[in-house]
């Protein structure tokens, strides 16, 4: 629909100027959320899925190589994430969306290299789960903090809280297939939520 | 009292500056949508912008279809920022 009063050249007082300025803002902040839960969603279900696959094949065979399942995520979650982005190509790049991918990019690092560290140093791949969650919980929050979305920052706790119970669960050797399940239940609250949530906020007032 | 600057001092034009603003680029589609206005005035308004070097354009191809990225410059900035002043004397705020 086109706005006949932005055709011409029209003549603003100070008050209609102020006005045009915080309605543009206004609009651009909310556009900007608009699909802002998606890579939440994609990461969410893609390893909330990978830890009901691992968990159950691991209970059934008693046979801890089903966790090599684990690598799956990010098999599936890069081509995925970017197939999605590919789909809902942002229109405007604003600084907060700009700086939760910078944000999310440094995390995405710190993931690698703690995969990385973790089969050079030849240590346990069984502790690489909680510090998982425990990186991503403070990726979430921060976006939160960020976007100023209480619900995406706090729910983050309880993927923090799942991951020193894993923790303390390998520490005491009570290492059991279902604790693993808990990687799966930490990212359905604290990615699959807030992005379903903010994609619900956003959209609908698209 | 200071003149409003007659670039800035356009609904059309103020709007697409006060969109460009708050964010780090935006593309021509949205700028469309958020403004409502015809493509082609629309056009006209950005490259009188880009004439003042008020706004920076970029023209890109997405596979085979061509894309138009804004941004502000340092010049429209300090511009935006002199006109918001200059329209608070005006109200006394």
């Amino acid at each position: 629909m086109e706005n006949e009063n932005l055709k011409q050249e029209k003549v603003m007082s100070g008050l209609e100027s102020l006005e045009v300025i915080t309605s543009m803002i206004q609009k651009t902040k909310e556009a900007s959320g608009v699909h802002s839960g998606d890579g939440f969603i994609v990461w969410g279900w893609t390893t909330v899925a990978i830890a009901i696959a691992t968990s159950v094949a691991c209970f059934v065979t008693r046979d801890a190589h089903w966790n090599l399942l684990w690598w799956l995520v990010p098999v599936i979650g890069f081509p995925l994430s970017y197939w999605v982005s590919r789909r809902h190509k942002p229109t405007i790049t604003t600084y907060t969306g700009d700086t939760v991918n910078k944000l999310w990019c440094v995390t995405g690092i710190a993931l690698g290299l703690l995969g990385i560290l973790f089969w050079l140093l030849k240590m346990p791949a069984i502790y690489i789960m909680p510090l998982v969650l425990i990186l991503t919980s403070i990726g979430t929050s921060t976006t939160g903090l960020i976007i100023r979305e209480p619900l995406v920052t706090w729910l983050p706790l309880v993927g923090f809280c799942i991951a020193i119970w894993m923790l303390s669960l390998f520490f005491a050797g009570n290492y059991s297939f279902w604790s693993l399940a808990g990687m799966g239940v930490a990212m359905l609250v604290m990615m699959v939520i807030p992005g379903h949530y903010l994609n619900h906020k956003y959209n609908v007032k698209k | 009292m200071k003149e409003l600057d007659p670039l800035l001092h356009s609904q059309l034009r103020l709007a697409i500056v006060s969109i460009l603003m708050s964010a780090v680029e935006a593309d021509f589609v949205y700028l469309k949508e958020q403004t409502q206005a015809t493509a082609g005035n629309l056009s006209v308004q950005i490259d009188k912008l880009r004439e003042a070097d008020y706004i920076a354009v970029e023209k890109t191809f997405e596979g085979k279809k061509p894309r138009t990225v804004c941004r502000m410059t340092d010049t429209g900035r300090r511009a935006f920022e002199d006109y918001v002043q200059t329209v608070k004397l005006y109200l006394h705020l």
